[in-house]
């Protein structure tokens, strides 16, 4: 094996210098051990032929130096030195050193991080096997079973299907009552996934019907957290909603699906003979495409399977899910709408770090263009232009490098944060994480980063423009080509720099335009929390009185004014939708009925949320079963189905078997129920204590002065005393849940925010050090002119202009680009035009004070100075 | 060095080759083996030498490990490797065109 006994001989030069050294030593020592010998069998006294050995032996430098040079590990040696070279340097040099990093690396920090993020989110595979071929069906969250069922039998591009929903459960542990979150599935779920138990099994086929015995598989966490990770967990017993449930598998870790959220998950209970589910569906439907099916035939496959749901179900207007199917890549399904959002910020880091690259580029270029004094001995005392080019790399590498080191550490440090205020869907943060690829990436990036920033100097070194400086101001010419060089630099940095301006500026106003809209409810002072009750063993009276008397209790809170259940709290959740029909407006019903919102709330609701009654009467105490049925439109609902009359009186019905008619009796302000933005849904309001099957979890808003810590835990602990088996889900204030709805606009906001404002620091750090450079080098012209009679006041004027002209043609080229990818950015915007001018005028004039101001410091100090002391300084 | 001639630069590493054809050696034993085998014709500069065993061994012709010598010093013993066979076979041939069309020059009468 020749070349590895070679590679092995090459590495070891490399990385074992010293033991080379050493074994050198050896061998020479012997050597003149075994010579002086000889020269002692020769009969020449021991002293003598120590010393005659030695002087054959040519004094051991030279041969040392030349079997040194046979190891061909030169370079390296050379690098190490330059390296050590540079730290001395950066020593001499602290507040250019810390100032060139610190920019460096908060540039890499930000897009390292960012990276990380898109990674995790974008990369890194989910725990699924063959992801490329999983596709999510149309209709979120909204099929049924008799759907799932009849679309199962006719698929043709797909596999088998598989259908889940998530749900809260409660769960009794020796704490006390829990809510889990749970995955129910059909029983295809774990295989179509391609998922295998880390131990016992997943589900057979058959367990999602009724009749079998009700079993759970848990997550790894789950089975770590509350099952403490005992090893003989396959068939114990659990109890789930009340309900004994026998564990028959532990999934692995790192697996999740749809979201790291899900602790467990249960079989469905599919029933083909009772289809009690009035709504438009609660199940998503996935499904693996058959290997070798090109996209044209699954796509005539989901038009097919589309049609064919017409054969047998007639739907609304609303929702009809014959038309327009579509199938998604899975990721893009669970991952959400975040991506476009993190390659905005990615892009807006990565630029950052370009802006960065300049300025460390910018004062190198300085630097080495003062030293070109000292380059020019050297190369003349014999060190080539490759030897000198390696030097300036090797300097701007251990730049680079250390800035790398730094940035990973803001990156790390900082990322738990940037993952935090990220708008993650389905707590995807929790599989958002760092991992080697990103330290690769971290320090590659720095290397790259480091070349890029050697590129001018060592250009300018070997197109020969540091060479041949003979005279001390014999670099005319040298000056005017970095200065060249630093013009480019500072009206990119400018350009840049405006381009982030203009984003956060665009953003600052979309958020303050969202932040003022009409949520048509007063969110200060309201808090919320979601209480649920084990679906078994809680009839349907007892589930009524548990929820009444933990309201009146509630109610009596010191400091509560307010207080009422909602079946879905509005802006955060959304579903529990379906059609209504209107009596008396042929045209209003069948497949043409409206479709709304149905929110049964209890009395004091709308008083509790700020929300105003327009017409007629809110829900009452009177408003129980057997009285009236009762319920209120939002205004929007209104106009629509009765415009210019009042629907006072008027009926309405829910489609299907509930045959009872419901009798208007108010209209409710418009509220954004299932958002911030878009239009307002239609809703319909019912009283509560009417609903026949109430559900089982619903959410307790409660108007409080005081602390909203002390309410949840006043409100936990009278739960536990109404019921131990009713269990807290979360606790939130709507202050929180409108934040969290705008999450994403104000995270944007805040990024962009910061990362102009570094741009603008980054520029005037930029645009300073060029000016003060170039004001150095021409301080003897300067002090000419002067001494000729030119006033202070010119010169300032003059420095400040040159310094300003790239500023002002970098903010232009910046404005255009803003534009243009305003616009395809458009997406973050509310209420804001991409080319808005006033975002575009602001950092114009932003950039341009910026510039001025960093030109103006330096160009003062030149107009003030002695003409004769610099001249004299020549 | 006198008299004595130093190897022609060139062929200090084929000489090495040959000598370690015979078996694994040390630095000072090639040198005292080539010296004496030429009849004290050849001096060997040890500065090129270990320049020329180390640069061997990067080649990946010889290979080196240490080894006791019979009076028991440690010495780093230099051997031939398969891939040195065939190097001495080409510049053993190399050599003896080379040394053949010296000779004939020399032997011109012109």
């Amino acid at each position: 094996m020749r070349w590895l006994d070679a590679v092995r001989f090459r590495l070891r030069a490399i990385f074992r210098p010293a033991a080379m050294e050493r074994e050198l030593d050896q061998e020479f020592a012997f050597h003149l051990e075994m010579e002086t010998e000889k020269l002692v069998r020769q009969g020449i006294n021991p002293v003598a032929a120590a010393d005659l050995a030695r002087r054959r032996f040519d004094g051991a430098v030279r041969p040392r130096q030349l079997a040194r040079d046979s190891w061909g590990s030169g370079w390296v040696r050379d690098f190490g030195n330059d390296v050590r070279h540079a730290v001395r340097q950066f020593r001499r040099r602290p507040a250019f050193s810390a100032l060139g990093v610190l920019t460096l690396a908060l540039g890499l920090g930000a897009t390292i991080g960012l990276y990380g993020v898109v990674r995790s989110l974008l990369l890194r595979p989910l725990p699924v096997a063959d992801e490329a071929s999983l596709r999510v069906f149309w209709s979120d969250y909204n099929w049924r079973g008799v759907e799932f069922d009849f679309l199962q039998e006719r698929t043709k591009a797909f596999g088998r299907l598989a259908a889940y929903s998530s749900d809260g459960v409660t769960f009794r542990s020796e704490a006390g009552s829990i809510v889990l979150t749970d995955g129910v599935t059909s029983a295809e779920f774990f295989d179509v996934l391609g998922a295998r138990p880390l131990m016992g099994r997943t589900f057979r086929a058959g367990e999602d019907r009724p009749g079998t015995e009700p079993v759970t598989v848990v997550s790894y966490s789950m089975w770590q957290r509350e099952l403490g990770a005992d090893s003989a967990v396959i068939g114990r017993r659990i109890v789930l909603n009340g309900q004994p449930v026998t564990v028959i598998g532990v999934m692995p870790r790192g697996f999740f699906f749809p979201s790291p959220d899900f602790d467990l998950w249960t079989p469905l209970n599919l029933d083909p003979a009772s289809d009690q589910y009035q709504g438009n569906g609660w199940l998503v439907l996935f499904g693996r495409v058959r290997p070798g099916l090109g996209p044209e035939r699954v796509a005539d496959d989901v038009t097919a399977m589309a049609r064919s749901l017409g054969q047998r179900f007639t739907y609304p207007a609303a929702w009809d899910k014959t038309k327009d199917p579509f199938v998604r890549p899975v990721r893009d399904y669970l991952v959400g709408d975040v991506k476009p959002a993190l390659l905005l910020l990615l892009g807006a880091g990565a630029l950052l770090l370009l802006m960065a690259c300049a300025n460390v580029a910018a004062l190198v270029l300085a630097r080495t263009t003062d030293r070109s004094q000292e380059i020019s001995l050297r190369a003349a005392l014999g060190a080539g232009r490759g030897r000198l080019a390696r030097q300036i790399v090797a300097e701007s590498l251990t730049f680079s490098v250390v800035a790398g080191a730094v940035g990973l550490g803001i990156a790390v440090f900082g990322f738990d944060v940037l993952v935090g205020s990220l708008p993650l869907k389905n707590n995807l943060a929790a599989a958002t994480t760092l991992d080697w690829t990103v330290y690769a990436a971290a320090f590659g990036l720095a290397a790259v980063v480091g070349l890029l920033v050697a590129a001018a100097p060592v250009r300018d070194l070997l197109s020969g423009r540091l060479h041949g400086v003979t005279g001390s101001r014999g670099a005319a010419g040298l000056t005017r080509g970095t200065g060249r060089v630093h013009s480019v630099l500072v009206a990119g940095e400018a350009g840049v720099a405006v381009l982030l301006v203009v984003g956060a500026l665009l953003l600052i106003r979309s958020v303050s335009g969202l932040l003022s809209l009409d949520l048509g409810f007063r969110p200060a002072g309201v808090v919320a929390v979601d209480v649920l009750v084990p679906s078994d063993g809680f009839p349907v009276g007892q589930r009524t009185q548990a929820f009444q008397t933990v309201r009146d209790r509630a109610a009596a809170i010191p400091g509560v004014t307010g207080a009422a259940w909602i079946g879905r709290l509005p802006v955060r959740d959304d579903g529990g939708q379906g059609t209504v029909a209107i009596e008396g407006q042929p045209d209003l019903q069948g497949t043409n009925a409206p479709n709304a919102l149905w929110r049964p709330v209890s009395p004091d609701y709308f008083r509790t949320l700020g929300i105003p009654i327009v017409d007629g009467r809110a829900i009452e105490p009177g408003d129980r079963a057997g009285a009236l049925r009762v319920g209120l439109v939002s205004r929007a609902f209104a106009a629509r189905v009765w415009p210019g009359q009042s629907p006072i009186g008027r009926r309405v019905r829910f489609p299907g078997g509930d045959t009872v008619a419901i009798s208007v009796v108010g209209v409710a302000g418009d509220v954004r129920s299932t958002g911030v933005t878009g239009a307002n849904p239609f809703v319909l309001y019912l009283a509560d204590a009417q609903d026949a099957d109430p559900p089982f979890g619903k959410a307790l808003v409660l108007r409080a002065g005081g602390p909203p810590g002390a309410v949840f835990a006043a409100v936990r602990r009278i739960a536990a005393e109404v019921d131990p088996r009713l269990a807290i889900a979360r606790t939130t204030t709507m202050e929180q849940v409108v934040e969290t709805a705008l999450a994403q606009p104000l995270q944007l906001r805040f990024f962009l925010t910061l990362f102009a404002a570094l741009a603008l620091v980054l520029g005037v750090v930029g645009i300073y050090s060029v000016v003060a450079y170039s004001v150095s080098r021409r301080q003897t012209e300067l002090g000419l002119r002067m001494a000729l009679g030119a006033a202070p006041r010119q010169v300032l004027r003059q420095i400040i202009g040159e310094g300003v002209a790239p500023v002002v043609v970098g903010t232009g080229l910046g404005l255009v680009a803003a534009v243009a990818l305003a616009r395809g950015a458009s997406r973050f915007l509310y209420g804001v035009s991409p080319a808005d001018p006033v975002s575009m005028g602001a950092a114009a004039l932003a950039l341009l004070t910026a510039g001025v101001a960093a030109a103006a410091l330096p160009a003062w100090r030149a107009s003030r100075v002695n003409p004769t002391e610099s001249l004299r300084a020549e | 060095m006198g008299t004595e001639s130093s190897v022609i630069r060139g062929t200090l590493d084929m000489l090495i080759l040959k000598t370690l054809a015979a078996e694994p050696m040390h630095g000072w034993g090639i040198s005292e083996r080539i010296q004496a085998r030429s009849g004290d014709a050849l001096q060997v500069q040890q500065g090129s030498l270990y320049a020329s065993l180390h640069r061997l061994t990067k080649e990946g012709w010889i290979r080196s490990s240490w080894a006791d010598t019979e009076n028991g010093r440690r010495a780093r013993y230099y051997a031939l490797t398969k891939a040195g066979e065939k190097q001495l076979a080409v510049e053993a041939e190399h050599w003896g065109r080379m040394a053949a069309g010296v000779a004939r020059i020399m032997a011109f009468h012109g």
